[in-house]
């Protein structure tokens, strides 16, 4: 008998079922089966866009299978979060910085009620970045490329059984893990708000080539900016931005393209006036919008 | 293996008719592009149209290996214009017919420099019948210029199909992280209408995800932010 194999087994297996505890299999109707995280005991977390739109699914805990409702989904980051009493100890989440290239995670969810589990490992670790869907994550993290599709939306844990990241399927079969710590800012905010409030300017905006003389002018390393091609009515840019505009920098976040634009609102505090610079007619100065929330709902 | 009678019926008319048309393998053309992606794009497209693949290069110098050793074959390449211009060169000092298929954001801005017999140049996706047509003309030393690309002044992508009211609307609502029923219970639509909307919205931004249509309706100018 081998006794340190045995040994590593059976810590292997230890942690493979405290993950297990943590995670939950998500049905959205039609045979779609994912996986998601038990965030705390009233709260879970999902990956947003493979909800497609649902606004309830069933979930499957070891031995139940409940319907949940879902609270809101922020589709830049890719994280929706739902409500489900399941009286589950909060997870814990591990620190940011214990994570880098190489480690070994395992990836837990559940496909009905079953648990599944993957030993995985960190591909990358970098610093924030952002995703083709205009949300800014904490960290990049890649994970082993592959995932399994029912595993989308499960968690990825280290070695100590905390919550790193949650998977998703990137780009060409990647594997990528929103960050703990993404998920934990989303959380808050909608349990503060109960959706994820969007910061409004109220300008259609376009990417425009500038040419060098007044890239030089300008002081501006990148080729391109972005103007304004519509302003709304009763928006908070209708009182000082036009048509024709360019935008500088919004907040001291300069601006490059349209996409920019989104970004940068979103780190302003709702309802306190925020400085965009502006390039017209051969000036440039500053404007002040007051970043008010796009009152669709 | 091949059965002979095909090649003995093949006689007169139908060798003439298969020496034109797009089944004889003489007549396949060479993908070539930097991009895997492009390339299997490409590759889609040529095969759409009917045309199978006779091989496929991933840098120019390969272009001209596989032009020297095939002199009649033609080409098709793709992606931004930055890109595919050494491709276009290759072919071109082999006297090789091409058809270019550019990308979305890929402007043109002189168009001289890419007139010349044997040429075809082709905005994004284009059809089955736009890409046979110009496989035709290209390699019968015509020039080709899809009139989609001519439209100086204007970015191409809002000249491309914009979105109509209704799926602006509904993108627009979506990018809040509404579900699809309050989407249409807000709209006063069925959840299937708003699905509909979404798809074609879709189509016509070439994209496959809510987060990706969002990004390009507001790249586009389509979407107030």
């Amino acid at each position: 008998m081998n006794l340190p194999l045995l040994e590593w087994a059976a810590a292997r297996r230890a942690l493979a079922e405290q993950a297990a505890v943590g995670v939950v299999g998500i049905d959205r109707g039609r045979g779609a089966r994912f996986s998601g995280i038990v965030w705390d005991s009233e709260t879970l977390v999902t990956a947003a866009e493979i909800l497609r739109g649902a606004d309830s699914v069933t979930v499957h805990t070891a031995n139940d299978a409940v319907p949940a409702k879902i609270l809101a989904c922020d589709l830049s980051v890719d994280v929706a979060v739902l409500e489900l009493k399941t009286g589950a100890p909060a997870i814990s989440a591990a620190k940011p910085t214990s994570l880098s290239s190489g480690d070994d995670v395992l990836i837990a969810g559940r496909s009905d009620s079953a648990a599944t589990i993957v030993w995985s490992h960190v591909e990358q670790v970098g610093p924030s970045w952002r995703s083709r869907s205009g949300g800014e994550l904490d960290r990049l993290i890649r994970l082993s490329p592959g995932l399994h599709p029912t595993l989308e939306g499960g968690g990825a844990f280290d070695l100590e059984g905390r919550l790193c990241a949650m998977a998703v399927r990137g780009p060409r079969h990647t594997t990528l893990g929103i960050p703990s710590e993404t998920i934990e800012r989303v959380v808050t905010t909608v349990l503060q708000h109960g959706r994820v409030p969007q910061p409004y300017l109220g300008v259609r905006l376009q990417s425009v080539r500038l040419d060098d003389a007044l890239r030089e002018r300008l002081a501006r390393k990148c080729t391109e900016a972005a103007i304004v091609v519509g302003v709304e009515p009763d928006s908070p840019a209708a009182a000082n931005l036009l048509f024709g505009d360019l935008l500088l920098s919004i907040a001291g976040r300069p601006i490059d393209n349209p996409v920019d634009v989104k970004i940068a609102l979103t780190r302003i505090p709702l309802g306190s006036p925020a400085s965009v610079q502006v390039y017209r007619a051969g000036n440039r100065f500053d404007a002040s919008v007051v970043i008010r929330e796009r009152s669709d709902r | 293996m091949l059965p002979s009678s095909s090649a003995s019926a093949a006689t007169g008319n139908a060798l003439v008719i298969r020496a034109s048309g797009p089944h004889n393998a003489a007549v396949n053309p060479i993908v070539a592009a930097a991009s895997a992606t492009v390339r299997r794009e490409l590759a889609n497209l040529t095969q759409h149209a009917h045309f199978d693949v006779q091989a496929v290069a991933e840098t120019p110098s390969e272009l001209a290996d596989f032009l020297r050793a095939a002199p009649r074959s033609w080409v098709v390449t793709g992606g931004a214009l930055t890109g595919i211009r050494p491709f276009i060169e290759s072919a071109r000092a082999a006297a090789a017919p091409v058809v270019a298929v550019l990308s979305r954001r890929s402007d043109p801005e002189d168009r001289s420099a890419l007139d010349y017999g044997g040429l075809a140049v082709l905005r994004a996706s284009p059809n089955q019948e736009t890409f046979q047509a110009a496989a035709i003309a290209s390699r019968a030393g015509l020039s080709v210029w899809d009139p989609r690309l001519n439209s100086p002044g204007t970015s191409l992508d809002s000249v491309a199909s914009p979105l109509s009211p209704r799926e602006r609307r509904v993108l627009e609502l979506t990018g809040t992280g509404l579900s699809t029923k309050a989407v249409g219970r807000q709209l006063g639509i069925s959840p299937n209408t708003v699905k509909f909307h979404l798809r074609a919205a879709f189509e016509k931004l070439g994209v496959r995800s809510r987060a990706e249509a969002l990004m390009a309706a507001i790249r586009r100018g389509e979407l107030s932010v």
